[in-house]
């Protein structure tokens, strides 16, 4: 088995999905609210997941993740992620589909300290009996400038 | 009901295996992995891959072969070592897996220095012709979140 080539509009649809995704994580200067990006993830314990944020071991879990992502969010006062659909890519293998984005981050630590990078993420999503499509694992990440 | 199956006995024992001769491709003392063995680990088609380090993506193996020698020239590497830690995990979902993994990498320079760094390895793997093939990887260091004014 090979890459199954994706039609148009299934990859307009997970298209459309990530950048909505990227949104719910991009409060700018509001307050993050996990509630708006929790409903991408599944919920189950072999949820697996490595965060922007210099942890080193996998996080497992969705109730494990989440505690860890509000802990973060709740260290910005600003937070900005930038990305256009062109910055999507999205393929399938089997059962699942994989999407990667590349993005710009902008913000401001609460301690007053800018930050400003380039971020990827990789998604694994998974459909669930009810036809959601779900993220089972994570992996965001900037890489070093050598 | 997800249908994700965690860790299975025989998916840790043969991801492990092939991890570790994952590992072993791209360490090298001579300054050259041993591209042979890694390109029978990717799939033989354009996709995707993140690595640790900009540039950050790669089509390739061949897109990973320039980006080496051009590192390599630029740190004056002359060796590098890669090794799996023992926390391997695997997720299986029909005939695909992915896999976290942390490998200590050690690098050493022509002036001496050696640098030393904790990567964290997502594959996602496929299975063909007995062999477990790469199709997607993403390799991330610490955040490099750079400070506006640095």
């Amino acid at each position: 088995m090979q890459q199954t080539l994706i039609n148009q509009e299934q990859e307009a649809f997970f298209k459309q999905r990530v950048l909505d995704y990227h949104a719910a994580w991009s409060p700018g200067c509001e307050q993050f609210d996990i509630a708006k990006a929790e409903h991408f993830y599944s919920q189950r314990p072999d949820l697996s997941a490595y965060d922007i944020m210099p942890t080193k071991e996998p996080i497992i879990g969705w109730e494990n993740y989440k505690a860890e992502l509000i802990q973060i969010m709740e260290g910005f006062a600003k937070f900005t992620l930038s990305l256009t659909q062109d910055d999507v890519r999205v393929f399938q293998y089997g059962n699942i589909i994989c999407t990667t984005s590349d993005f710009r981050i902008q913000g401001t630590l609460k301690n007053g300290q800018p930050i400003e990078g380039m971020g990827r993420t990789s998604l694994v999503w998974e459909l669930q009996a009810d036809g959601n499509w779900l993220i089972v694992h994570e992996h965001s990440s900037t890489p070093i400038n050598r | 009901m997800s249908q994700i199956k965690k860790n299975l006995t025989e998916d840790l024992t043969s991801l492990q295996t092939r991890i570790n001769q994952y590992c072993a491709a791209w360490t090298t003392q001579a300054g050259e992995p041993d591209w042979s063995t890694i390109e029978q680990l990717y799939a033989n088609e354009d996709l995707l891959h993140y690595d640790a380090v900009t540039p950050h993506s790669f089509a390739n193996v061949a897109g990973m072969k320039e980006a080496f020698a051009q590192m390599k020239k630029g740190l004056r590497l002359t060796s590098l070592e890669l090794k799996a830690r023992k926390n391997l995990n695997v997720f299986r979902r029909g005939d695909i897996v992915w896999t976290t993994v942390l490998q200590d990498i050690i690098a050493k320079t022509e002036d001496g220095k050696e640098l030393k760094f904790v990567q964290r390895q997502t594959g996602i793997w496929e299975e063909r012709n007995n062999n477990w093939i790469i199709i997607h990887e993403h390799l991330s260091a610490p955040s490099s979140l750079q400070d506006q004014n640095n």
